[in-house]
């Protein structure tokens, strides 16, 4: 369903080329959800972006194919983009309460996407369709209500009218998804949909997100830097590090038999709720710095304790280990 | 520096208690605008942030506060170290009340009661260097010898594992784990015995989270330090803390040692708070209590127990009507709870 092939981004600066992804293969099966873990500045959000053809300036996309149902997305000219945008890919920001417009109220902001891609359609063509407009707008905030009952907003005839403050930050990102289902996507990204939320309110928004992929079918690609939320609700998970998927395959696998260095020592950095208390193991190190990162090598090499000294110049890519396994580190070459 | 004996994993209460909380309140009272001034409304809106609130800190020890946003775990954390002035209650800080502290008491007491903030990209003044951020505290001390401060500067940051070469650096030259080294430096600078870290960890990237959390440890174990641990992130305040504070709304809802609250809650919000917990290991998951609605407004809080709006266990009228007190069901376990009373 969701292809991509060696895709690079590159934002131009003036310490020099940033390669915020660096090579990134990755596919989705249809109805299935896959999980982009990483820390910051990992280039999991840009993946993302680079779906939608969003790269903020001064970033480009320099390389690589998309291919979203056979079709690569970026040779789409603008507005057949603008077409896919919201209607067969949409997206879910991560702060919930910078990405609603705080100057309309949330039922217009979700009758908005339904407009802009025609889900209702006018009864007729041209002046006659204008002045059936009323009617056309009735059926638009029936809709509204509906998915904003569908997503758990309570009292949604009265709530189409509210503004976004007057939303708590798990509400707002039940409006949120509520824009993302309006026209029944065949592709959700969902970028830290949870990070901002409490985990009372996360584990709400999961369930729901659970609910529209058990019913709809709708493919979910979920960005986030918690591993314990990816290992609960993804069917497969890639590991990102410095622009790149350092490991990738079914969650039991990645999750549960860590190939790459980088997974084993995030795994081992969570602290656990076990009845013995270890010292956490801390990987060494920062997370690096991408405009200061050497072309060559493995990336993770000066924060890795299983580095030997041919990871300074290997170039690797991803080594399948075992069926739907793959793994990039010279350990398994 | 005496060390309080442990007693089967729990500090020895009576000789060890260091921070004495007692009915502690913080109100937030709505200023009245113009209108309000001329027309007195009968009234006046009150955020009650912390309401109520008795706890008791032993020395060596680290007391975990965990809690949604807006239960005002931060509110008490700068109530207790007098950031935020109390509007009623006492603490008790080594046998000395400290609520109404003014001048010289006040100063005395912020040399050992110290805190860290949580965003470490906004407590440090960008416009200063790492050395004038830790000569401040220095000087507040009575460290006048600039080659005294220079050294202890010098051995503050490599505590913290960071070079003295990082000296004349400025905040915005350092990464997010860095900077909350720094913000740790500062803390220390003061030599306190009792540290607030007020959710030093959330806004780190996990492999850094586990570098930070491993020198808050070691910092305790070196300078016996006692903490109060603030965060809603469960997993870490399991892993630090000997004792747990559940608060909810203002209000402490369970309170024990960490094993008893993690692996025997008893209060339904505990229980809810923990099933949602994500975790990696398939087994440990619990089954799934799904909280409905929100947090309610601490304006106007819910009558009688504050968790009954979305509490799935329910007793009846009385969960509607009677605000539960915290009662100690068996040794250390506290909860607020009419399932319990």
């Amino acid at each position: 369903m969701l292809e991509i092939r060696n895709l690079k981004v590159i934002f131009e600066t003036d310490r020099g080329a940033v390669r915020a992804v660096n090579g990134l293969d990755l596919s989705l099966e249809k109805g299935k959800i896959l999980g982009l873990v990483g820390e910051s500045g990992s280039g999991k959000s840009m993946t993302l972006l680079s779906i939608l053809r969003l790269v903020p300036y001064p970033g480009k996309i320099v390389e690589g194919e998309i291919l979203f149902e056979g079709e690569d997305l970026l040779k789409k000219s603008p507005s057949e983009m603008r077409e896919i945008r919201g209607k067969d890919i949409a997206m879910i920001f991560q702060d919930p309460m910078t990405t609603l417009n705080p100057v309309f109220p949330v039922g217009e902001q979700i009758r908005e996407s339904l407009r802009v891609h025609n889900i209702i359609k006018p009864e007729r063509e041209g002046i006659l369709g204008f002045l059936r407009e009323k009617d056309r707008r009735k059926k638009e905030y029936e809709k509204v209500v509906e998915l904003m009952e569908k997503v758990g907003i309570s009292y949604p005839e009265k709530r189409y009218f509210s503004y976004p403050h007057q939303f708590s930050g798990g509400m707002q990102q039940r409006a949120i998804i509520a824009i993302a289902l309006s026209c029944n996507p065949k592709l959700l990204l969902a970028d830290e949909p949870t990070t901002a939320l409490d985990v009372t309110i996360q584990a709400q928004i999961l369930d729901l997100l659970r609910k529209i992929n058990e019913v709809n079918g709708t493919s979910i690609i979920f960005v986030t830097h918690d591993l314990a939320v990816a290992a609960e609700f993804c069917d497969e998970i890639a590991v990102m590090y410095a622009g790149q998927i350092v490991e990738k395959g079914p969650v039991d696998k990645v999750i549960g038999e860590p190939k790459h260095p980088y997974t084993k020592g995030l795994l081992k950095s969570i602290p656990k709720i076990t009845r013995k208390k270890e010292k956490l193991y801390a990987i060494p190190g920062n997370v690096p710095d991408l405009a200061s990162l050497s072309p060559k090598g493995c990336p993770f090499y000066e924060r890795c304790e299983e580095a030997v000294e041919e990871c300074k110049e290997v170039e690797l890519s991803l080594i399948e280990v075992s069926d739907g396994e793959f793994v990039r580190c010279i350990k398994y070459l | 520096m005496h060390k309080v004996p442990l007693k089967d994993g729990v500090l020895d209460m009576e000789n060890g208690t260091f921070i004495q909380i007692k009915n502690l309140k913080k109100y937030f009272i709505e200023e009245p605008d113009l209108l309000t001034r001329v027309v007195p409304k009968k009234k006046k809106r009150v955020v009650k942030a912390v309401d109520d609130i008795n706890l008791e800190i032993n020395k060596g020890e680290t007391m975990g506060l965990v809690g949604e946003s807006g239960c005002g775990k931060t509110t008490l954390g700068l109530t207790i170290v007098r950031l935020y002035e109390p509007t009623d209650g006492k603490i008790i800080f080594e046998g000395e009340d400290i609520a109404e502290a003014r001048g010289e008491k006040l100063k005395e007491y912020r040399k050992r009661a110290q805190i860290i903030f949580q965003n470490p990209y906004s407590s440090l003044n960008p416009r200063k260097t790492v050395r004038d951020i830790l000569t401040v505290p220095l000087i507040a001390v009575g460290v006048k010898n600039p080659h005294v401060r220079e050294e202890r500067i010098e051995y503050l940051l490599e505590r913290v594992g960071l070079n003295h070469r990082h000296m004349d650096s400025y905040p915005h030259q350092f990464s997010g784990g860095q900077r909350q080294r720094i913000g740790i430096a500062r803390a220390l600078a003061m030599n306190p015995q009792f540290i607030v870290a007020d959710e030093p960890v959330s806004a780190l990237d996990v492999s850094i989270q586990a570098q930070i959390i491993n020198l808050l440890e070691e910092l305790k174990e070196e300078l016996n330090l006692t903490y109060l641990f603030i965060s809603h992130d469960l997993s870490v305040v399991y892993h630090v803390s000997d004792r747990v504070a559940v608060m909810y709304l203002g209000k402490i809802m369970e309170l024990g040692k960490t094993e008893d609250i993690f692996f025997n809650p008893v209060h339904p919000y505990t229980k809810a708070l923990l099933s949602a917990i994500p975790s990696v290991d398939k087994r440990k998951r619990r089954k799934r209590i799904i909280l409905e609605g929100t947090v309610p407004s601490p304006v106007n809080p819910p009558k009688g127990c504050r968790f009954h709006t979305r509490c799935f266990m329910k007793k009846g009228k009385i969960c509607e009507e009677v605000e539960p007190q915290l009662k100690e069901i068996e040794n250390g376990h506290f909860v607020a709870c009419h399932l319990y009373s």
